[in-house]
């Protein structure tokens, strides 16, 4: 039998499974086996020995470290500081403080790789405190669940390192990567919100009155050593000197240092941390090893191999496939989480993109983004899962107000596939890589 | 019985925490072994094996605390004995293929172990002991899914169910 005829049969099973809701790593082995099966190969064998190589790796190590990181600074008063460090400084911008959303979510995705852990931090201090104020409440959550969405582009990023160990592409490259599209959507956004607020003055409150500038400086300073620490981290596998877990290490060593300054460290609040890091990255590292099981069999079944030389007969351009790429992948964001569409993708789509000879490293950040507006899409969008847990709006309400921003991703998709130097360019002037 | 078992799911859970602990140790020792000179071998080798253990010995605990991801689109429209049903089938999937797993793994370990596989390092390892972190995770892992098995069909609620109902997103 053919690797065409397998395939319906796999997306089917895929679909069944994870749709009746078994849990995505086992619904990835099931696939998995089925394939192993149709073709007759040796599951006993194949099944333990990619699973265990592919995390028993050394590259996947700055995955648990950045989780980590991020739990033990969601557990200190940064969300706090970041409202109040930044609210002064946009107060007279055109959107006033709904720009605190998208910076503390830019600031906070610089410590953190996880887009819902983004929005929930940040949104606990400022929805209330935007509410209190008498901002519209439907963009101050959309912009909230919209920026959240940063923390899977802005380096640390949790999506990154699983795309870069699956796809076998350096993570700090990807880190990297993702630093200019990351401020580029910070832009956007910002310069979205301006733009509503100047056609809307009326809904936007007046001006607070305005802090002396000491004053306000004295206030950002709270926020100094977070932002000495995303430098450190980032700069340090700019300048070539570490590697993602080396960077991460520091980071997680650094965080400790910040929530012992700040006095939110104790006994408990560590111990909190490393348990919820144990968790997600348990998770998180379980369906890596299962779609690493997943991608093995798919390559017994000679599937990539067929879609590849498939999508060859078609005589597609590269960027024709790029659209029905993100056609398919904004479709999928619907039902799937993006780890999920990341170590599928990795296991059936990237030897086609390799046979198009479009850049790993550029696609990496596509996907990123793809994953970002996945998680802006009802009925399955995580995102819009926190917004509406901090609120209590329903989902459709959220998904409502975030479609501008939803829109706005969807553009930087089309400029950076357009301009692909925007994810390119920085990592090729890094330093010497190690 | 059962709260002897969830000692053991925490005593898993303890461990793949220390194991995360010992990745950014290993790290620490390499950057300043880096830094005064001094060549640490293996350290990256090492941190992968902990890597490795900090996944498989939380999978247990992480199950039972609702941590492992599904889409319950479908599942959260269902109610009663449809919703049982489809509990069960996810359960028994799960202990099925799982079960496949740890019986895989375990063998896995075993040859490691009579075939003296060692680890590539300048260190050699026998591949077997930092292995072993997988094949007792699955085994683990097996038993937790057997338990929130037996927790539905006495028709009490198993931990994941309680725990997603009070779900916090971690993605």
């Amino acid at each position: 039998m053919d690797a065409i005829y397998y395939s319906p049969i796999l997306i089917v099973a895929l679909l069944a499974l994870l749709g009746s809701g078994v849990w995505i790593a086992i619904s990835l082995i099931g696939v998995a086996m089925i394939a192993m099966v149709l073709v007759e190969a040796p599951i006993d064998l194949v099944m333990p020995s990619s699973i265990w190589s592919s995390v028993s790796s050394w590259s996947l190590t700055a995955l648990p470290l950045f989780i980590w990181m991020g739990e033990i600074l969601f557990r200190t008063r940064l969300a706090d500081d970041l409202f109040h460090g930044l609210a002064p400084w946009v107060n007279r911008l055109p959107g006033r403080l709904l720009h605190v959303n998208v910076i503390g979510c830019g600031i906070f995705a610089a410590v953190s790789g996880s887009s819902a852990a983004t929005a929930a931090t940040v949104g606990r201090m400022s929805l209330p405190e935007l509410k209190r104020r008498g901002y519209e409440e439907k963009i101050s959550l959309g912009s909230l669940a919209a920026s959240g969405t940063l923390g899977l582009l802005i380096p640390p990023s949790i999506i990154l390192i699983v795309y870069g160990v699956s796809a076998n592409v350096s993570i700090a490259r990807l880190f990297l990567a993702g630093v200019l599209p990351g401020l580029m959507v910070v832009a956007m956004f910002m310069g979205y919100i301006a733009l509503w607020s100047l056609l809307n003055r009326h809904r936007i409150p007046a001006a607070e009155a305005g802090l002396g500038f000491w004053e306000m400086v004295r206030r950002l300073r709270l926020l100094l050593p977070t932002v000495l620490l995303i430098i450190a981290v980032i700069g340090s596998i700019y300048m070539g000197v570490a590697t993602a877990t080396e960077a991460a290490t520091l980071g997680v060593v650094g965080s400790l240092g910040i929530a012992f300054l700040s006095g939110s460290l104790t006994w408990e609040s560590f111990r909190l941390s490393l348990y919820g890091a144990t968790r997600t990255s348990c998770m998180i590292g379980f369906i890596i090893a299962t779609a690493a099981f997943l991608s093995v069999a798919m390559g017994y079944a000679g599937i990539p191999r067929a879609l590849a030389s498939w999508i060859g007969t078609m005589n597609l351009s590269a960027y024709q496939l790029i659209f029905a790429l993100a056609v398919l992948y904004i479709f999928m964001g619907c039902f799937l989480d993006g780890i999920s569409m990341v170590v599928l993708t990795a296991a059936i789509i990237i030897p086609m993109v390799q046979a198009a000879q479009i850049d790993l490293l550029w696609f990496g950040i596509f996907i990123v983004l793809a994953v970002e507006i996945a998680q802006l899409t009802p009925p399955v969008g995580f995102n819009l899962f926190v917004v509406q847990g901090l609120t209590g709006h329903s989902i459709l309400y959220v998904a409502r107000s975030v479609l501008p921003f939803f829109l706005l991703l969807c553009a930087s998709i089309v400029i950076l596939t357009i301009f692909p130097e925007i994810a390119t360019w920085l990592p090729r002037t890094m330093f010497n890589v190690r | 019985m059962l709260t002897a078992l969830n000692r053991i799911y925490a005593a898993g859970a303890v461990l793949a925490a220390l194991c995360m602990v010992a990745i950014a140790l290993l790290t620490l020792v390499q950057i300043a072994g880096r830094l005064i000179g001094v060549l640490i071998i293996d350290a990256g080798e090492f941190a992968g094996f902990a890597m490795a253990g900090s996944i498989f010995f939380a999978l247990a605990h992480t199950l039972r605390t609702g941590g492992h991801i599904r889409v319950n689109l479908l599942l959260t429209r269902l109610s009663g004995g449809v919703r049982r049903a489809v509990e069960i089938w996810c359960l028994g999937l799960a202990i099925v293929l799982s079960g496949m797993f740890a019986i895989f793994s375990v063998s896995m370990v075993i040859d490691s172990y009579t075939f003296g596989d060692i680890s590539t390092g300048m260190m050699p390892v026998p591949l077997w002991i930092p292995q072993l972190s997988m094949a007792a995770g699955a085994v683990l892992f097996v038993v937790a899914l057997l338990h929130e098995f037996v927790l539905i069909i006495r028709r009490e609620e198993p931990g994941y169910l309680a725990a997603e109902r009070t779900e916090t997103y971690t993605e």
